[in-house]
């Protein structure tokens, strides 16, 4: 009673705010239907009606038509008065016979209620017809109302008030399945078949139960019982009525979800074969020995018959016939829909599901990408699934967007674009062999990849890199190289197709394709995926990339002994890129390495440079007798004495090298000029210049307790010479950052970093600022620190290397060749074009003029003109550089 | 030196160091405005890296390639010793197909120049062909100052002075002559 009160307060307040709905509660059936009196009518009028009202109008059907007959005698009242009595006759019948009953307070008795259903009788009809029309029948009756909407509104207060509270409670316990029977039978119970129509609007609750059902088999635990669950049900709907269009509406939209959710969950992630037939394995158990199913070809939709299907659309296709075509078969059975399943509705659902799978592999594509070659399985699917323009065009938009946020911004680094651009070229090579899709895709791509200024240089590393490690296991891509480049390499690829005539087609091609509908206009067919020639081609200009080879092969070519099988391999292909004259220099590089390996030879038998036989034994002797570990790569001659082996390049064909010159230790330079002689006489015309900075060193090292062998840079060595002590007195040998730059005329940032070098081996300390001295014993301590050193320090001396030489070229700064010709430059500038111009003027014009460009900042050309303004050649007034004149 | 001045006189396309002949083969095309600049950058790295004693040449300061300025000093031994003589080239587009045209900027007096700086030399006109270059034009003119054409004058007073009163001549040259600072 109280929880009445308390409704019926909440409704207050609820109405006071949002109104009284203008609907009258039903009326209840002690009330007078005739209790008011138009105004200006006699009361008593309808008098007549008051023996009736305690009667049950539903009970006494003649009542009513007494009532009319009544109703109808007195011929002094209005016909006002008569439709409007009749009218709230009529209401009061209707509305009591459609009140819902009570649900039962105690959910037990729930399963026994059956509230008797009030069959329709005349009166009955009657009533409602006059309800339900009174504009004709009862033109008169001022007072009317519009049942439906009373019914509605009261419908929906029952289910809030009653049927509502009843599932919450229900929810609690049971599953879904039963808690659906319950409501279902609850429904059932409130169900009118008068107006059956608009219970409809309860339905939104049962089919948010019921959807809970048709996912069952999406789990693919489609167990014989849970379809005839599903079945009940629908059976059941039917039966109360609620399996009309509303039903199958919701159906409808369960299904398609079912087929969304059944892609997201069994497809999302899988990509590779194993993983397919893992996923089918499992699928397979799930099923329990279900009937083997039909031949893949006849699984798939036609659509998707002509190219080979993956895996994962047979799966697909599979499901979609044995499960979920036959959940639909049968429910639509079972709504009493006897009209032939059309097998093209499969079809159909086939296709959708198969688009289903493109979006999801859509928009997984960068991963797959990323994961190629284990994702082959998913671009399978993908190709099966893509099979219009617009999906082509969608994935390819919906890739680069992706790309664009996880790829191209400056926390990746250049190596890892490239290692996904290479990925990328394969994978859409897969997916599309026309390339239209990946020249879509890669255009962003490219573009970024050419404002990084490494791109190039990871290529050619990439290119040149070892792909076997010392030990010859093969190196793993995903290092710091590209490796992946030179195993392509390896392989052979990027040997391009010589017939690249695009105006004619070859006539003996059997696979010839039209080219695809959205290719660009400037569309070339190619048949493999030329992964090399699409980065060399695509990613800087020829000039750039012909440079950066030159500098890097260089470097290679002095730094190491051997047949360079590599770089010929690389040349080979470049010059099938670029033609054979851009590449000319480079090839000059590699015979300026063979020959002088040649005239090497010659040279040294010809000096007597080489070992004599005996000198050869006393090493040998030597060897044996301190038990070094033999690499095999010492020369027996570097035991006794030093020896030289030069590499006699062509000037003019190698790129930009270091000048830097110091005075060489005494012994090589005598052994240099004897070199020198050699070559001479060898060589008529032609001069040798020594590069000292360039070369390589193996400098082996008598301490007092230990024996260090190194190779080193030759200008480390010359600063390691240095500390040897001139008389063979044991006496320490100081040298300090001053002295050792006057003794070998070297720089001074050269020869710090020589000393760091040294210290780092712990064969230098520094005893005080600046004062380096030999490190002849190594204390307890500094064993141990050696010993953990060893490993780290091999490491670290690489980059050490490469600082160095970082600050070889960065000291430099503009290198006096570069720096004579920029000079020209700006003195034709401030001579001809403006006779006074500001710092960014000149860079400006600088970088606008240099065809090769100019590379240095603002910073280095005001050093640079600095310079030139000491030097007595410029003038800097107010701000402007001009000539002096 | 010897390698540059060879490749700046000896125009024979054959002759081209590879580098340029790569550069002016490749695009056989007819002259785009690509090929324009791209030879007049080639050009301008000859002259900076092999100048000849007394002309420079440079583009404008606003970084048109199609328009430059240049400088000639006069030879010794000539009436225009010691004095130095600025230059425009305006380069058509479709250069070196066709010669650019140059004019005197620092008034001068010669034979052969206008007084509005227009210079009557034959390769500048009909016997332009693509294998001359701005050095040898600035070269010609260099020449041209020491000996004029006096058979087609543009300034017939100055041709007549030239044969018959040198000193007269000088002065003239001397009193026309202005050092223009631009800007």
């Amino acid at each position: 009673m109280s929880i009445e009160k308390l409704n019926l307060r909440k409704k207050r307040v609820f109405d006071s705010v949002f109104g009284a709905p203008a609907l009258s509660l039903p009326t209840p059936v002690a009330t007078p239907v005739g209790g008011f009196t138009t105004p200006g009518q006699a009361f008593g009028g309808p008098a007549v009606f008051t023996h009736d009202r305690r009667q049950a109008p539903l009970s006494d059907v003649r009542t009513a038509r007494g009532a009319r007959d009544i109703v109808e005698v007195p011929l002094s009242e209005s016909d006002h008065v008569r439709h409007q009595v009749r009218w709230d006759r009529a209401w009061h019948t209707v509305t009591h016979a459609l009140v819902p009953p009570d649900i039962p307070s105690r959910p037990e008795q729930i399963e026994e209620w059956n509230p008797e259903l009030v069959e329709p009788n005349e009166a009955f009809l009657e009533a409602i017809r006059d309800v339900l029309d009174p504009k004709t029948r009862l033109p008169y009756a001022t007072h009317t109302e519009d049942i439906i909407l009373w019914h509605t509104n009261h419908v929906r207060y029952h289910f809030l008030q009653q049927v509502l509270p009843y599932i919450q409670g229900l929810s609690d316990d049971g599953d879904a399945a039963e808690l659906l029977f319950k409501v279902i039978k609850l429904l059932r119970a409130a169900h009118r078949p008068v107006v059956c129509r608009y219970v409809f609007a309860i339905l939104a609750v049962p089919n948010v139960a019921g959807s809970q059902t048709p996912t069952v088999p999406v789990e693919s635990i489609a167990s014989e019982q849970s379809r005839a669950g599903l079945i009940n049900l629908v059976e059941l709907l039917k039966e109360v009525g609620l399996a009309g269009e509303g039903f199958q509406i919701t159906f409808a939209e369960v299904m398609n979800e079912a087929m969304t959710e059944y892609v997201n969950r069994s497809c999302k992630g899988i990509w590779s074969l194993e993983d397919v037939k893992a996923q089918e394995q499992y699928n397979n158990q799930v099923r329990q020995g279900r009937k083997s199913d039909t031949g893949t070809g006849m699984v798939l939709p036609r659509t998707a018959l002509h190219s080979p299907a993956s895996q994962t659309v047979t799966n697909l296709c599979k499901w979609i016939e044995n499960g979920y075509a036959r959940l639909a078969v049968e429910v639509f059975h079972t709504l009493g829909d006897s009209r032939a399943f059309p097998w093209r509705q499969v079809e159909m659902w086939k296709e959708m599901g198969i688009g289903h799978l493109g979006s999801l592999r859509t928009n997984e594509l960068f991963n797959i990408v990323v994961n190629w070659p284990h994702s082959s399985a998913a671009l399978d699917d993908l190709r099966t699934a893509i099979t219009t323009p617009q999906r082509r065009l969608h994935l390819t938009e919906v890739f680069s967007q992706t790309m664009g946020e996880h790829l191209l911004h400056p926390g990746a680094s250049t190596l890892q674009i490239l290692q996904t651009y290479i990925s990328m070229i394969s994978s859409f090579h897969a997916l599309d062999h026309s390339k239209v899709l990946l020249d879509r895709v890669a255009y962003p791509l490219q573009l970024y990849l050419c404002s990084r200024e490494d791109t190039v240089r990871i290529i050619i590393t990439g290119l040149l890199a070892d792909t076997e490690d010392a030990e010859g296991n093969p190196i793993a891509p995903g290092g710091d190289k590209l490796v992946e480049l030179a195993l392509l390499l390896n392989k052979g690829e990027g040997q391009v197709e010589q017939k690249s005539s695009d105006d004619e087609l070859d006539w003996d091609d059997a696979d010839w394709m039209p080219d695809p509908i959205d290719a660009g206009p400037g569309y070339k067919r190619s048949k493999n995926a030329d992964i090399l020639g699409t980065l060399i081609g695509v990613l800087g200009s020829q000039e750039v990339f012909i440079k950066e080879f030159q500098n890097i092969i260089g470097e290679h070519l002095l730094k190491s002994e051997g047949p360079f099988e590599k770089e010929i391999k690389v040349l080979d292909l470049l010059k099938i890129r670029f033609g054979e004259a851009p590449l000319q220099s480079c090839e000059v590089m590699l015979k300026d390495i063979q020959d002088s390996g040649r005239l090497n030879s010659a040279i040294r038998r010809y000096k007597k440079l080489d070992p004599s036989e005996e000198e050869i034994n006393i090493a040998h002797a030597k060897l044996d007798m301190r038990d070094i570990r033999d690499d095999g790569d010492m020369v027996p001659e570097g035991m006794l004495k030093p020896s030289l082996h030069a590499k006699i390049l062509s000037r003019l064909y190698w790129p930009q090298l270091h000048h830097e010159s110091y005075r060489v230790p005494d012994e090589i330079g005598h052994l240099q000029k004897l070199y020198e002689n050699g070559f001479e006489t060898l060589k008529a015309s032609r001069k040798l210049t020594w590069l000292h900075a360039l070369g390589q060193a193996t400098v082996e090292l008598e301490l007092t307790d230990r024996t260090i062998t190194e190779e080193v840079h030759t200008w480390q060595a010359a600063v390691i010479w240095s500390f040897q002590s001139e008389d063979q007195g044991d006496v320490n040998v100081h040298r300090s950052v001053g002295e050792l730059v006057e003794r070998l005329e070297m720089d001074e940032a050269l020869v710090r970093s020589a000393l760091r070098f040294w210290a780092n081996k712990l064969i230098l300390q520094e005893d005080e600022r600046d004062v380096f001295s030999v490190l002849e014993t190594l204390n307890q301590e500094d064993r141990a620190r050696s010993n953990a050193q060893a490993a780290a320090s091999a490491a670290a001396a690489a980059g050490d290397g490469l600082d160095d030489a970082a600050a070889l070229v960065a000291d430099e700064g503009i290198t006096a060749e570069k720096g004579q010709m920029y000079w020209q430059f700006i003195r034709g500038m401030l001579k001809n074009s403006s006779s006074q111009m500001l710092l960014g003027q000149i860079a400006m014009m600088l970088k606008m003029l240099i065809a090769e460009g100019f590379p240095y900042s603002n910073e280095e050309l005001q050093g640079f003109l600095g310079r030139k303004v000491s030097e007595g050649e410029l003038e800097f007034v107010g701000g402007k550089y001009r000539l002096k004149k | 030196m010897n390698y540059e001045m060879e490749d700046t006189q000896n125009s024979a396309p054959g002759s081209l160091p590879p580098a340029q002949a790569a550069k002016l083969g490749a695009p056989r095309r007819a002259a785009d405005a690509q090929s324009t600049t791209k030879r007049l950058q080639t050009e301008l790295m000859q002259l900076m890296t092999s100048s000849a004693p007394g002309i420079s040449a440079f583009p404008s300061a606003d970084g048109n390639l199609l328009s430059w300025t240049a400088t000639i000093e006069g030879p010794d031994d000539t009436p225009y010793a010691g004095l130095t003589f600025k230059l425009s080239f305006a380069f058509p587009s479709n250069y070196p197909y066709a010669p650019p045209t140059v004019l005197f900027k620092t008034p001068i007096y010669h034979p052969n120049v206008d007084f509005s700086g227009r210079i009557c030399l034959d390769i500048l006109k009909d016997k332009w062909t693509a294998a001359y270059n701005i050095q040898t034009v600035l070269l010609s003119l260099q020449s041209l100052l020491g000996e004029p054409n006096n058979a087609s004058p543009l300034n017939g007073e100055a041709a007549e002075l030239w044969d018959k009163d040198a000193v007269e001549f000088k002065r003239k040259v001397l009193s026309r002559h202005r050092d223009i600072d631009d800007e």
